[in-house]
């Protein structure tokens, strides 16, 4: 029994040291009151052409790959069949107004200071779980403001 | 004849007066958490409106920071005078009191209101701004808003001033609304 949770052990430590997808700056949106849905943002950079083909985490009824923006001065908010694209070795940016990991049906709304966890899953099935602080946007808003 | 003519220019002079009333922007009401409000009510002052809604987990809480940031960095004095609206586009899914919150949380003196279809085309098509319900058929969402990024400025007669596009730069916002502000107030 032992050797199993060593061999277990030791089998998911290498898998994280093989994680071929590095993902910095991740964060959660903070939640407005009455507001069901929200958002993660993140940078990911692949080593090997890579899409991430899905999310999950327990926080929402539903987590689904997203994109927003501004064409012909109108918001447009689509879900990505496709995923998202990892191209080899560029940094593709999970950002306010583009691309987001998209939580619906969030039942208790994430605070500023509170942390959550959820998964990406890649076309090679490999999965990969992140834990993010969730943030509010108005601070970077300021922050960048000044 | 000119009993015709006579009978003719009462009735227009009758339409233009119904019509006047009917169709002024600026005396539309429109339903907020407390009483029914009017542009016209901001007498010496200006509105920046928002169409959007409270499913928009993204663009929205982007857009509504950038706006409260932008506030803050209005000159005290022109920031008294400019009273936020968002408008919300989704009928069917918002709730005026969770929209209120909602835009509460982003800015305490910010404004809600989900009007009846009717009044939200009514104020839409007098700005020239656009939404269209999208259906997300593989997505728990069901279905998505489209709708105009842009906030409009008007004043209390309901005139649209301006469209602002500014992106979610709260520096660039606060510089353009301070811009349009000056210029109507040298007019």
């Amino acid at each position: 029994m032992k050797k199993l949770i060593t061999a277990a052990l030791a089998l998911s430590v290498s898998l994280s040291a093989m994680a071929e997808v590095d993902v910095m700056d991740a964060y959660v949106r903070a939640m407005a009151p009455s507001q069901k849905m929200t958002a993660a943002f993140m940078h990911l950079t692949a080593e090997t052409d890579r899409r991430v083909v899905a999310a999950y985490s327990n926080i929402a009824n539903s987590v689904e790959l997203h994109t927003g923006y501004v064409e012909d001065g109108v918001m447009r908010m689509r879900q990505l069949e496709n995923g998202i694209e990892l191209p080899a070795g560029e940094t593709v940016k999970l950002e306010p107004g583009g691309l987001h990991v998209m939580f619906i049906g969030v039942q208790t709304p994430v605070a500023e200071g509170e942390e959550v966890t959820f998964t990406l899953e890649f076309d090679n099935g490999e999965q990969q779980t992140i834990t993010a602080p969730v943030k509010s946007v108005m601070q970077k808003m300021d922050h960048s403001g000044h | 004849m000119k009993k015709i003519w006579l009978s003719s220019l009462a009735l227009a002079a009758a339409l233009a007066l119904t019509g006047c009333q009917s169709s002024s922007i600026a005396e539309v009401d429109l339903p907020t958490m407390g009483a029914p409000i009017q542009l016209a009510d901001q007498e010496d002052g200006y509105w920046l409106i928002y169409f959007g809604f409270t499913s928009c987990p993204d663009v929205c809480p982007t857009t509504m920071a950038t706006l409260s940031s932008a506030m803050r960095m209005l000159p005290q004095d022109m920031a008294d005078k400019v009273q936020v609206l968002l408008v919300s586009v989704d009928t069917e899914r918002d709730e005026l009191a969770a929209v209120n919150d909602y835009v509460q949380y982003f800015n305490p003196a910010f404004m809600a209101s989900v009007p009846e279809t009717e009044t939200l085309d009514q104020l839409v098509s007098h700005f020239g701004a656009f939404y269209r319900k999208v259906p997300l058929e593989d997505s728990a969402m069901g279905y998505t808003m489209d709708h105009s990024a842009a906030l409009y400025l008007s004043n209390g007669e309901g005139d649209h001033l301006a469209t602002l596009l500014e992106g979610y730069n709260p520096k660039a916002l606060a510089e353009r609304i301070e811009r349009e502000i000056t210029k109507q107030n040298g007019a």
